[in-house]
Parts: structure tokens; sequence; C-alpha cells
């Protein structure tokens, strides 16, 4: 089963570089294109991921401070 | 002036990558360059506070920045970090130790990133287990983030956490050896491989190692346009990343068997009075001795280790059972214990050394020398389980320590009747007087006593 995150086009549109920049000084790492760049690929899912827990941990917040109050009235 | 003109100065053969700067020894004493390249960075790291934060926090080693050093203007600082008694590598770890680790790299990012900074590598070789807890050392590590760029130690994190631990939770725990012939992690797409179809269904795995394995085959060549790139992760993202490697990492476990090695102490052929008199003799031995360090080897649970250990002498206990020393760690974070260090060791074939021209990261025993060596119920495994003739032993142990309190297992000891029964037996020379004969070359023989309950007899030996 091959996995397919978007079209092809899409990927490679994303994906051709332009020019190499060069690497700082101090980023001494190689951090490897197919990890950078599947790091791109999920940020959305990344990010949306983090907003829905954080969103759902204030409700939940909220859910248990207002079944408190019911039980402590 | 270059490195090589400060005859004085030897830089530690595993601090060399990292343009930033490395550590090294003068006069005994661990110090850590940090080149002008990285000024910037530091002095970040330093006054933003994150500095600050991780060490109240138990996080990162603690530093001084001396001036005592001189040095040209290639080099901005010279600090001098805390200096650590003892180095363990991650293929000693067990299953825990290394969550633990993997764990401890992701507070120490998250923490970075809200004092706007990042780490720029992930390397397990940047924990090391300081005073029962998994710490930073690697104080070059951090960098000023730049919102919108990807997290390049992603790679490196996945390869030396997420792998192994993945393997073990889903495997076979004796996976954790792979990272010793794998210097920087396991690469994924051998991990992903040997991963069985059900991990399939975990989404952490499947985004982090599955799909992270194929990007990496299928962009291998591509040319990265990191100017784009490094506006196309958001910070929201990069929570989102360390959120779900967490919760990954932390729904992986793995069970130490309670049967075996583990439950060695709780069998019938052990009698409580027995275990009860050695306990008695070798704390004597010890509260004599007064040592500063100890290393048990053969440590099983740590039951004799933490006689040294809760004495606060700092103690290494090492076994060649996963299960053994998963329970001993367990235990110890249990107790907050402070002055004990399990690791697993198989001392029939302890960690070699390993990387760049076999000295990057030392054997364990060039590592592991001690005051005071335990090897108790160790000498038949050794000498009969693996055939190892005494002088030889003799010899081996004479190289570790300044005192041995070991305990010879006679033949008719049941557990040594046991590793007799399948076999022809072919240990003539196996005797207690061919032992004291064997070791006398190396060591005095200061006490010996016979453990009660048994056949077993307990030496205190100093070296000549």
């Amino acid at each position: 089963m091959r996995l397919r995150f978007f079209p092809p086009r899409l990927f490679f549109g994303i994906a051709v570089g332009i020019f190499l920049i060069p690497k700082e000084a101090y980023a001494y790492l190689d951090p490897g294109s197919g990890s950078l760049i599947f790091q791109v690929l999920i940020a959305v899912f990344l990010g949306s991921f983090f907003t829905i827990r954080a969103v759902w941990k204030k409700i939940f917040v909220v859910i248990k401070r207002f079944f408190k109050r019911k039980n402590d009235s | 002036m270059t490195l090589e003109s400060l005859s004085d100065h030897r830089r530690l053969s595993s601090s060399f990558r990292d343009p930033s700067g490395f550590i090294f020894l003068k006069d005994g004493v661990l110090y850590r360059r940090i080149h002008s390249v990285y000024r910037q960075q530091y002095d970040t790291l330093m006054h933003s506070g994150l500095y600050k934060e991780l060490v109240d926090g138990g996080l990162l080693v603690v530093h001084e920045e001396v001036n005592t050093i001189s040095h040209d203007a290639y080099v901005y600082k010279t600090i001098r970090p805390v200096f650590l008694q003892f180095i363990s590598y991650p293929y000693e770890w067990c299953f825990s130790q290394l969550k633990d680790a993997a764990l401890t790299t992701l507070t120490v990012q998250k923490t970075a990133l809200a004092f706007g900074m990042t780490l720029k590598d992930a390397s397990a070789y940047n924990i090391q287990f300081v005073r029962g807890k998994p710490l930073f050392i690697d104080t070059l590590s951090f960098e000023k983030y730049h919102e919108g760029s990807p997290w390049n130690a992603y790679k490196q994190f996945c390869q030396h956490f997420l792998a192994p631990l993945a393997l073990m939770h889903y495997r076979d725990v004796r996976l954790h050896r792979l990272l010793q012939c794998y210097c920087d992690g396991i690469p994924l797409d051998l991990a992903v491989r040997l991963l069985p179809a059900s991990s399939y269904f975990r989404l952490g795995l499947l985004l982090h190692l599955h799909a992270h394995a194929r990007s990496q085959n299928r962009f291998a060549q591509t040319r990265v346009n990191r100017e784009r790139v490094q506006k196309s992760f958001s910070k929201r993202a990069f929570f989102g990343l360390l959120d779900t490697l967490e919760t990954t990492i932390r729904a992986l476990r793995w069970e130490p068997m309670k049967k075996g090695w583990a439950n060695y102490y709780h069998d019938d052929s052990y009698s409580q009075s027995a275990l009860r008199h050695k306990r008695e003799l070798v704390a004597e031995y010890v509260d004599h001795i007064k040592p500063k360090t100890v290393l048990d080897l053969g440590a099983n649970t740590g039951v004799f280790s933490r006689i040294a250990s809760d004495r606060g002498i700092d103690t290494i206990a090492c076994d060649m059972d996963p299960s053994a020393v998963e329970i001993n760690y367990r235990k110890m974070k249990g107790g907050q214990e402070r002055h004990l260090l399990p690791l697993i060791i198989d001392l029939t074939n302890p960690s070699p050394a390993t990387g760049w021209a076999n000295t990057e990261r030392g054997s364990f025993l060039t590592r592991s020398s001690a005051d005071t060596v335990f090897a108790l119920a160790l000498l038949h495994h050794l000498a009969i389980g693996n055939n190892i003739p005494l002088d030889t032993l003799a010899l081996f142990f004479s190289s570790l320590c300044r005192s041995l309190i070991i305990e010879f297992v006679p033949k008719n000891d049941p557990k040594v009747q046991q590793m007799l029964h399948a076999r022809d037996d072919i240990f003539v020379d196996y005797t207690a007087q061919n032992f004291e004969k064997a070791f006398r070359v190396y060591f005095d023989i200061f006490r010996q006593d016979f453990v009660k309950d048994s056949h077993r007899v307990l030496y205190l030996m100093k070296k000549r």
C-alpha cells in the first residue's frame, strides 16, 4: 500500500528546491531532507491536532468545574 | 593557536562533531570551550532565562564560567560543567531508562521553545543518569528558534528514541542492543521493516516512524529550498509534533518477567537465613573498606548493591538480564535513590568501544573501574557457565578495582548442581583451594566467612 498525502504535482511543487543555502556554522547536524519535508507536509495536521487538544482541555476543565459546583451545592 | 599546540589540553574522543565547541581535559579537570561562532546562542541561553529554568528543574547540567584558561579569538568562553563520575551509553539502558531519557529530551525541547530557543540535536548521548535522574549534558545543543522552522533534530530523535522503544515494545526488549551497532540511532527504514503490522494502528508510530521512513526514502535525493522550508512549520505545528511524540512514547510499555533471574532470591534453593547472613557480611566488609565507588557485577535487582548505595556510596549495578535491571531501576525511581545506577551489561561480552576510529565511545571496561567490586553469586556463572578459567578471572577482577568482595560457590551448591546436571563435569580445577591460589596472585585475602545455611564462602580481598 503506497501512502500518498497529496497529489504528485503538489509534492513536486513543494519539494523541488531552487538552490541550497549554505548551512550556518553551528547547525552541524544533517536534518535529512526527507525529515524536513515530512514535517512541512504534516504541519497542518499537527497544528490542528494541537489546537483541538488545547481547546478540548479547556472544555474539559470547564465541565469539571461545572460538575464540581453542582456537587458542592 | 590551534588545539594541537595546546599540549596540555586533551580533547575528549567523543566531542568533535559540533563546531560550536568541544569538551576537553586539562590537569584532570573537565572543561568545555565555546567558540565565537556560538557566541550569540550561548548568550541567549544564559540571558533569556532558559538556563536557569532548566537548571532549577534539574534538567540541564550546571556549569560555571572560568577565565583561568587562556585562548585566542576563535574561542568565546570556557566553562566548567559539573564533572560526571561515570558515563553510561544508551545501549546499556533498560527500557524505562531509555523512555525517561526520551521524555526528558522532549521536556527540554518544550521548555526551550518557551524561551525562544530549540535543540539542534536530540541524540540519546546528550543524556546521562545523574543522582538517579536523566540529565541533559550538552550545553551547546541550544540555538535560537526561528518561527516557521521545522525541528532539525526530529530525525535524530526518532532514530535514537522512538525506533528502539517501539521495537522493544512490539518485538523484543533485547533489541536495545541495536543502538550499539548504529551510532546515530536505528535507521528508520530498518526499524519499520522489523515492526509488526499492528504498529500501523498506533497513530504516533504511523506518523513518526512509518510515514516518516517513507518520506526519507522518497525525498532522499531531493534538494530542499531551505528558505521556503524554514517558513513552513508554525510554532503550533511544532508543539503538535512534540505532543504527539510525547503521547506516543508514554504509551509504549514493557513489563519485566517476574520469573527467572528477577525472582532469584525468592525461590526455594536460597534460604532466607543465608540471604540475611550474606547481607550482614557484605555490610561489615563495606563498613571496613569504606569505598567511594562500588561496581556490583551480576547485581540482579540490586539487593546487595543497596548495601553500598544506601550508605551514600555511588554504585553501578550491572546485570545481563533486562528484567532484573528494569525492576532495579523502577525500585530506584520509586525510592528516589540518588546513588545507584542500574545497567544492562553482559560480562561475557560487555559494551565494546564504538563510533569513529573505535574510540568515540569507550568500552564499558575502560569506563568502569571502582574502589570496590562486588562479585556475588557470579563466579560460577563465569567459571562453569562460560568456561572461563579461574586465573583469567582473577586477572580480570584485578584490573577493575582496589578491593573485591567475592563469593565462591562450590560444586555441591544446588545452583551449580543445576548448571551441571545436563553436561559433563570438566571442571576438575574448580575448587576453593584453586580459587584462592588464582586470586592470591593479585590479591591478599583479608577475610573469609562461611555463609550460614549454605556451602558458599564470602571473601574480602585487597589488591596487592
